[in-house]
């Protein structure tokens, strides 16, 4: 018992460790959506209002994306404790990445109670501690456990509610707290809202007669679940951009590309082809089901896995997918066996891991690590699981052998990806977790004095809230300078165009933009030429440098310049 | 001419293997028919695809490259664009509408799949086997990875999605079944006509010139 007690300590200690050094460092950079929490939590923390001056609303408006409340809310505390920097704005990920592996260490075993790796004569893993022990060192579950991205925080809390239902099967009274949990991950991102519910559905008709037995208790659990939903559903009726916020235009159905295919179906069929027919084989609803369906297979294939991964910026490890490539063999052993063992729990494992790309899939970027990433829960219970019963296939002294190559080949494959991690992402890929922003605000800091007016490029991500974040800008002068141009762009942004002397044009082209002296302009390298010489209305203006920002790589990242008469 | 003398070996062999574990001239029915139906044998029927093989080679930069080479085909090979969306992309090869199995044939394939799983019938292990042992083989016995390799691991599927069909059959026809699964499997099989349907109106309509 004391044994278990200190393996468990172990894993949680080195998920602890991995999750938190260099928090602030690693990933460099701070993403745009980071950032964004943070200053919704500081300002929140100052105010009791949101950038845009609403009292703790239940979506933030943020970049026009209306991003749902609990990530801003659990950041509250961590930013009050350590401050308006990367630690503090990523720190209740790497908390939630922590206890979400101590939630799987309780689920597997669950699940899985008596399935046990004997190794030598007293020896024993549970599978529990092999799949809490896989997901603390999952580049896909540290990925999201070392950045402010709430789907880290999401599977936290819908792990946290599928355990408590299991639990709830012989004290149905853990059922009151399963409904919190999961409404609390509804509260957190929107796919939940689908996940949740689809995983509800296939809980109720796994359990059924149980939860019919309990249903007083069931009852009581939905609607206590209902009661801490309601302030959700008030801010849908008053603000219907609650309910879906970006979601609205990261979907298919925005997705022009279906209608072009279905155009273009009918095309090849010719005019003389006959209407009807026409109309049965190429419509709307059948190509948009063909199109679910494909990208929620994107979401089980070795490509995404192992082979490239999620591209997407930031999700990208270089040269790598999201798992491990040991890790295939032995899921779809487990996969098999759960399908073996059939039990009511083994299925909802199943139904958890097979409804988490669904939400993703009515999306047009795809596949999603984030959007998919309740996977990476029932990924790592079922690898443990194959990993358990593979070994156990062998004879005592084999199992020892089996086990330290095991070991050996996980311990190469986790090498390889801290090295990519820690060494490739910063040299390779930093401009995709925004990396360099720090550093250029603090030069504006330093020459914005000299200058009336200080004009931003856009590119790669809204500058102002940088600006927000890094000054620590009071949200209440902000809110009264601010202008902002509330007409989406065709990816659902809405465009601060101004506050207080900065200035941010919706294209930052060096040809057209207007030009004057006493104006600081800040784009990337190539969007500000090295020389520049121009006669305008009889006066010759030159571009004079005044600072660079350097990626670590040595390359430059940002130019900050401005105009000189001759 | 090869591609059809190739086809017509694998529906003997297929048929052969079947007939031998299972010994019921239902599912060998299932299967003949469900090949009728499979873009993939249509493809290697009335389709131009050259079968010419393009070994895989050792890279003599490095073997990283061979190691990419190698994931780049499983990933391609093992892909659901591959297996029910596109197809091999290359025209003759395919519709480019289809992968080589129609969409509604996967819940046939994971019905078969589990079947084999779960009753341990005779050859399970061998489809399997034969499953992973024709993937490999695919993935490392072509530098273009597409139909051509492919067909090293296409039949084991096909058989899978034979006896999937004939398990499927009987659960629609049996008394033990209930109402909503009866009635997924019906519209399972109705899925299978429109696709079908869908599949041959490609090749007529949409490219008579490739088939």
């Amino acid at each position: 018992m004391k044994s278990k007690l200190t393996t468990f300590l172990l894993i949680v200690a080195l998920a602890a460790f991995l999750r938190i050094y260099q928090l602030g460092t690693f990933p460099p950079g701070l993403y745009s959506d980071e950032t964004s929490y943070g200053y919704n939590a500081y300002s929140l923390l100052k105010t009791g209002k949101d950038e845009y001056g609403k009292s703790w609303p239940l979506s933030f408006k943020s970049f026009g994306d209306y991003k749902p409340p609990m990530t801003a809310w659990l950041t509250i505390p961590s930013i009050a404790l350590f401050g308006l920097n990367e630690f503090g704005v990523r720190l209740p990920s790497a908390i939630a990445g922590i206890l979400t592996i101590i939630i799987v260490y309780f689920l597997a075993n669950e699940i899985f109670p008596d399935r046990k790796l004997t190794i030598g004569k007293s020896t024993t893993f549970t599978v529990g501690e092999i799949a809490s022990l896989l997901l603390a060192i999952s580049p896909w579950h540290l990925q999201f456990s070392r950045s402010s991205m709430l789907v880290g925080i999401e599977a936290m809390f819908v792990s946290l509610g599928l355990w408590l239902f299991l639990k709830s099967l012989k004290n149905p009274h853990w059922l009151y707290l399963s409904a919190a949990s999961f409404v609390a991950a509804i509260y957190t991102y929107y796919g939940s809202r689908v996940t949740v519910a689809l995983l509800l559905i296939g809980l109720t008709i796994i359990f059924f007669r149980q939860l019919w037995q309990q249903r007083r208790t069931v009852l009581l659990a939905a609607f206590l679940g209902l009661i801490l939903l309601s302030p959700l559903f008030i801010a849908i009726i008053k603000d219907p951009q609650t309910l879906t916020g970006r979601a609205r235009t990261i979907s298919i159905f925005y997705d022009p590309g279906i209608r072009a295919k279905l155009w273009q179906a009918h095309t090849l069929d010719g005019s003389s082809f006959p209407v009807f027919w026409g109309r049965l084989f190429h419509n709307k609803a059948y190509f948009y089901f063909r199109d679910i369906s494909r990208r929620y297979f994107q979401h089980l294939s070795y490509d995404f896995w192992v082979r490239t991964g999620d591209t997407v910026p930031p999700f990208d490890i270089p040269n790598m997918g999201i798992v491990y490539l040991a890790d295939i063999i032995f899921v779809f052993y487990g996969v098999y066996l759960a399908f073996r063992y059939r039990n009511g729990k083994t299925l909802s494992l199943l139904t958890y891991l097979f409804v988490s790309p669904i939400a993703a899939s009515f999306t047009f970027i795809t596949p999603a690590s984030n959007r998919a990433f309740n996977m990476v829960i029932g990924w790592n219970i079922l690898t443990a699981l194959g990993i358990v019963q593979f070994i156990n296939h062998f004879h005592a002294h084999k199992k020892q052998i089996i086990t330290f190559f095991l070991l050996i080949g996980y311990l190469g494959l986790f090498g390889y990806y801290l090295f990519q991690y820690y060494v490739n992402i910063p040299q390779q890929i930093p401009y995709k977790w925004h990396y360099g922003r720090k550093e250029l605000i603090q030069k504006v800091s330093l020459l914005e004095n000299k200058y009336d007016r200080i004009v931003f490029s856009n590119k790669e991500g809204p500058a102002y809230i940088w600006l927000l974040f890094y000054k620590q800008y009071d949200p209440e002068k902000y809110r009264q300078t601010v202008l902002v141009d509330e007409q989406l762009n065709e990816l659902g942004w809405l465009h601060i165009a101004a506050f207080y002397k900065y200035i941010f044009p919706r294209e930052f082209d060096w040809n057209s933009i207007d030009k004057t002296i006493k104006t600081l302009y800040i784009g990337y390298e190539e969007q500000i030429p090295d020389h520049w010489e121009k006669v305008i209305e009889s006066k010759k203006y030159s571009l004079i440098v005044d600072d660079i920002v350097l990626y670590p790589n040595g390359k430059t990242a940002f130019k900050l310049v401005h105009l000189e008469t001759l | 001419m090869i591609s059809q003398l190739i086809l017509i070996l694998v529906v003997i062999f297929t048929s052969y293997w079947l007939w031998y574990n299972y010994r019921q001239k239902a599912i060998l029915i299932f299967h003949l028919v469900f090949l009728c139906l499979t873009p993939w044998v249509l493809t290697l029927f009335f389709g131009h695809p050259s079968l010419q093989r393009y070994p895989l080679q050792k890279s003599p930069d490095s073997i990283n490259a061979f190691y990419e080479r190698i994931s780049a085909n499983l990933a391609y090979l093992s892909s659901d664009d591959f297996l029910f969306f596109v197809g091999d992309g290359r025209p003759g090869y395919g519709t480019g509408e289809n992968g080589m199995f129609l969409l509604s044939f996967l819940p046939l394939i994971l019905i078969g799949t589990f079947e084999t799983i779960i009753k341990n019938h005779r050859g399970h292990k061998l489809i399997f086997a034969w499953l992973i042992g024709g993937l490999t083989l695919s993935v490392f016995s072509s530098n273009v990875a597409g139909l051509p390799a492919a067909l090293w691991y296409l039949p084991s599927l096909s058989i899978l999605a034979s006896l999937g069909g004939y398990k499927a059959f009987e659960l629609l026809t049996g008394p033990k079944s209930s109402l909503t699964v009866k009635a997924l499997l019906l519209l399972n099989f109705l899925w299978i006509i429109y696709e079908t349907l869908l599949l041959y109106h490609a090749i007529i309509i949409h490219q008579p010139f490739q088939y």
